[in-house]
């Protein structure tokens, strides 16, 4: 009897799992492998793109191709279903890679595609976000080092991460983990195309799931200096080069007299010394002071990670938090801390 | 007509030679084999007897050299008042001659080789041990053939099986009881045991589940083996079989018992501890470092058996995401064509391997490499090449298949955990094989072997309690006997103290 009763709680565990016998299980070669989606929108109407790859089952000797489908509506299920509804088989996007977010999306649009790719559980949290001009220019371009060129964006961005010294691994999961804690900051790869291929250009500054501006690559290296998402790379001031590691990045404030913000990076570097530190200070200080200036809003996120790491910044700032930013000035200091 | 021995219970030898010689030749009427010869003694007494056996169990030679010289040749005196004990203490040249009034146990001696006396004027008889039929003699067993380490494997002799082990044990602690089981077989069974070591109600459970036995023959161990082991409809075993003395005598020595069946080579020993499964024949024999490296492979290979087409189908069909990418891809091109969903492409290949292996094992060895190739080479390339099933999946079975063959001793559970697993993968993905495996490691856990939890080795994580388990420690760690033993004998050293005062 009690064996009867563990059977049945193991079989009732699964089948309240979620998992069914309708679960609509099918092999891989029923199904399109979407290597990469899309979206764009223009007001009112969203489209999707989605990279299929094409396996033709019949003639599986052929090498697989990769097909860009189009697909548009009022909600991002209607864009999908049009989609689908001319394929002989369900998508697969289980093993999508990249969603790239184009350059007219808007905050809303954008909220909507994060819901969107969180709730459809075919969709891995760990695909890469990116942001581009256009997706459909971006996802049609013939690949060159694997099957789809939504592929080839996965292989830039983790050779690039580990090159550059700029975390640019924007897993979907890490963005809508920032998103849910509150962070009005994030960044996302930039892609374009050149005449060479795809290229990765910098980054897509987003605040508020708003695009507020670009950073080319020389800019990006020290935005993610100033937001500690850096390893070690190479920073390019003008035309000098320089091999660093960031060690730590401090942030701190004071808001006595005046408001001001401090930022304090530990450094490494063979090459590195006060007259170079000097000149690293200068230009993070200028990208600041530029960032500011177009942005008008703390689009670095000091005060999103003085929130975090400060309960009494929080406590006292915290809901006018882009007052005090606008109110206070901006100190960087770097510090060498030895080899590299 | 009385059919079986127990009948002649109340039977009992008249005065007259001829009345006896009569009943043994009608208890006997059917038997061909039947030799018997009148001997008349006219020497120094005058007495007739009459010598029964049966053709090929017994050694004529013996028997002419024992039995009937001496009794024509009779010069002694008879100091001896009772005859039969006359003739056996003063006659015969046999080192062990019984005298007994019990027509069964007359019967009995005879269909094991011993000849009977019968003697005129007398309501005994006398039984001398002529045993010679042929063995197929010490050689070792197929099926667990060792690099190093001992090379004997047992015969079907119970006799010759019992005189192995004791070889191995030289200890008047080394107990045998004799049990008869079989109405008709009337097959002999040891019990074997170290008296001061054995778990008495382990013995006596065993002894009792014997005794209940009701059958008309047993022809091997494993006659018994079903009908006395804990958790008959179990797909794993609850006792140990091993055609190996030094197995046997390693087993006695933890404290276990052994149940050797006349008429097979085959040895029963118990309780059977799951991890038993695991353990190589000579992974005793070998550097602990090497047995204990072969024993995880095993575990893992069992685990892969039983696992990956299960996973791989619910990664295939449900789980996509689990797939890394480039290899979702290759399988997808692979499987393009394939008319089958991959369950039932698992299916048809599990089914081919076992029927691969079956008639890989029947084989004459000399086939045996033949059907590799043409069943292994040629149907698998040409069934991929015609789209009959895909590579991956030949890959996976194949591998599951070849891993399930580490495990020899867990060949019947690999293959029905290994359809079931992939069923429930089929129907619920992931879900379904955890929940297998859940099921499947509660049956584990639950299962016992005369009174002993058969994972009772990992019921204290401790080194010593694991020491022949997951992997083999060193001889010099091995300092108890496994926990299912009683406290008091776990230890296999003397006492410290014991040691001292030597």
């Amino acid at each position: 009897m009690k064996k009867i009763l563990i059977s049945a709680a193991v079989l009732m565990l699964t089948l309240l799992s979620g998992c069914r016998f309708t679960t609509g299980g099918a092999a891989n070669d029923r199904r399109f492998i979407v290597a990469a989606i899309g979206f764009e929108s223009d007001g009112a109407l969203i489209t999707v793109y989605a990279e299929t790859i094409i396996i033709n089952s019949e003639t599986p000797e052929n090498e697989p191709t990769p097909k860009l489908l189009k697909g548009r509506g009022a909600t991002i299920n209607e864009a999908f279903e049009e989609i689908e509804a001319s394929l002989a088989r369900p998508l697969m996007l289980e093993h999508c890679g990249i969603i790239a977010v184009g350059g007219g999306v808007t905050a809303s649009w954008f909220d909507r595609i994060c819901d969107y790719c969180l709730n459809d559980r075919r969709i891995t949290l760990s695909s890469y976000m990116i942001s581009c001009d256009s997706p459909e220019k971006l996802l049609s371009k013939k690949p060159e080092s694997s099957v789809a060129a939504g592929y080839d964006i996965m292989g830039i961005i983790e050779q690039r991460s580990s090159s550059s010294g700029i975390f640019y691994d924007s897993r979907f999961f890490e963005i809508e983990g920032l998103r849910e804690k509150g962070r009005s900051v994030f960044t996302l790869p930039f892609f374009t195309l050149t005449a060479d291929g795809i290229s990765l250009d910098g980054l897509s500054l987003y605040r508020d799931d708003r695009l507020t501006g670009r950073l080319s690559t020389d800019d990006a290296v020290l935005y993610s200096l100033m937001t500690g998402n850096f390893d070690r790379g190479t920073v390019r001031i003008g035309t000098d080069e320089y091999r660093i590691r960031l060690r730590s990045a401090e942030y701190d404030y004071t808001d006595s007299g005046e408001n001001r913000l401090y930022l304090k990076l530990r450094l490494t570097g063979d090459s590195l010394d006060d007259t170079v530190c000097e000149r690293l200070e200068q230009e993070l200080d200028r990208l600041e002071s530029r960032l500011r200036l177009t942005s008008g809003t703390d689009v670095v996120g000091f005060t999103d990670i003085l929130s975090e790491r400060h309960t009494d910044f929080d406590e006292k700032h915290g809901r006018y938090a882009a007052e005090f930013y606008k109110s206070s000035d901006f100190t960087v200091e770097c510090l060498v801390s030895g080899g590299i | 007509m009385p059919t079986q021995i127990s009948d002649y219970e109340n039977t009992a030898l008249s005065l007259s030679l001829d009345e006896n010689m009569l009943l043994f030749r009608n208890i006997f009427s059917k038997e061909s084999v039947l030799r018997f010869k009148k001997i008349e003694v006219r020497d120094n007494w005058r007495c007739d007897c009459a010598i029964f056996y049966l053709d090929g169990m017994v050694n004529v030679e013996l028997l002419n050299e024992s039995i009937v010289r001496p009794l024509l040749t009779v010069k002694q005196e008879r100091t001896e008042s009772r005859l039969a004990d006359y003739i056996v203490k003063q006659i015969l040249f046999a080192s062990e001659a019984k005298v007994t009034s019990k027509i069964p146990d007359m019967i009995r001696a005879m269909l094991y080789g011993d000849t009977l006396l019968l003697i005129d004027g007398c309501t005994e008889a006398v039984t001398v041990n002529t045993k010679g039929w042929r063995t197929r003699g010490i050689s070792e067993p197929d099926d667990e053939k060792v690099l190093q380490g001992p090379r004997e494997g047992f015969d079907e002799a119970a006799m010759f099986n019992l005189a192995m082990i004791r070889r191995k044990l030289l200890t008047p602690d080394f107990c045998t009881e004799m049990m008869r089981i079989g109405r008709r077989s009337d097959t002999i069974v040891f019990i074997c045991y170290l008296d001061s070591l054995v778990r008495k109600k382990t013995l006596d459970e065993l002894k009792k589940r014997l005794k209940e036995l009701d059958t008309d023959g047993i022809l091997d161990s494993n006659y018994i083996t079903e009908r006395i082991r804990d958790h008959p409809f179990s797909l794993f075993k609850t006792t140990g079989s091993t055609e190996r003395p030094d197995i046997v005598a390693a087993r006695l020595l933890e404290g276990r018992i052994a149940v050797v069946v006349d008429g097979t080579p085959v040895v029963i020993t118990l309780p059977y501890l799951f991890s038993e499964n695991f353990q190589s024949d000579e992974d005793y024999y070998l550097s602990y470092l090497v047995a204990s490296a072969g024993r995880v492979l095993r575990y893992l290979c069992f685990f892969l058996s039983v696992s990956i087409p299960a996973i791989f189908i619910a990664a295939a069909t449900f789980h996509k995401e689990l797939l890394p990418t480039s290899l979702a891809l290759s399988v997808t091109q692979l499987r393009g064509g394939v008319p089958f969903p991959p369950f039932a492409e698992c299916l048809l290949l599990i089914l081919v391997f076992e029927i691969l292996k079956e008639t890989g094992v029947r084989m004459p060895q000399s086939l045996g490499h033949a059907l590799s190739i043409v069943g292994g080479l040629v149907v698998g390339q040409a069934a991929v090449e015609a789209r009959i099933i895909s590579a991956p999946m030949l890959i996976v079975v194949a591998l599951s298949g070849i891993a399930g063959l580490m495990v020899p001793r867990l060949k019947g559970a690999v293959f029905y955990l290994r359809l079931l697993f992939v069923v429930l993968s089929a129907l619920f993905g992931l879900y379904g094989y955890i929940a297998g495996i859940t099921l499947t490691l509660i049956h584990i856990l639950d299962m016992r072997s005369f009174g002993t939890s058969c994972t009772v080795s990992l019921s204290k994580a401790n080194f010593q309690s694991l020491k022949d388990t997951v992997w083999r420690a060193p001889w010099f760690a091995m300092r108890t006997r496994p926990l299912f033993n009683s406290n008091i004998t776990r230890s296999r050293e003397k006492k410290a103290n014991e040691k001292n005062s030597d």
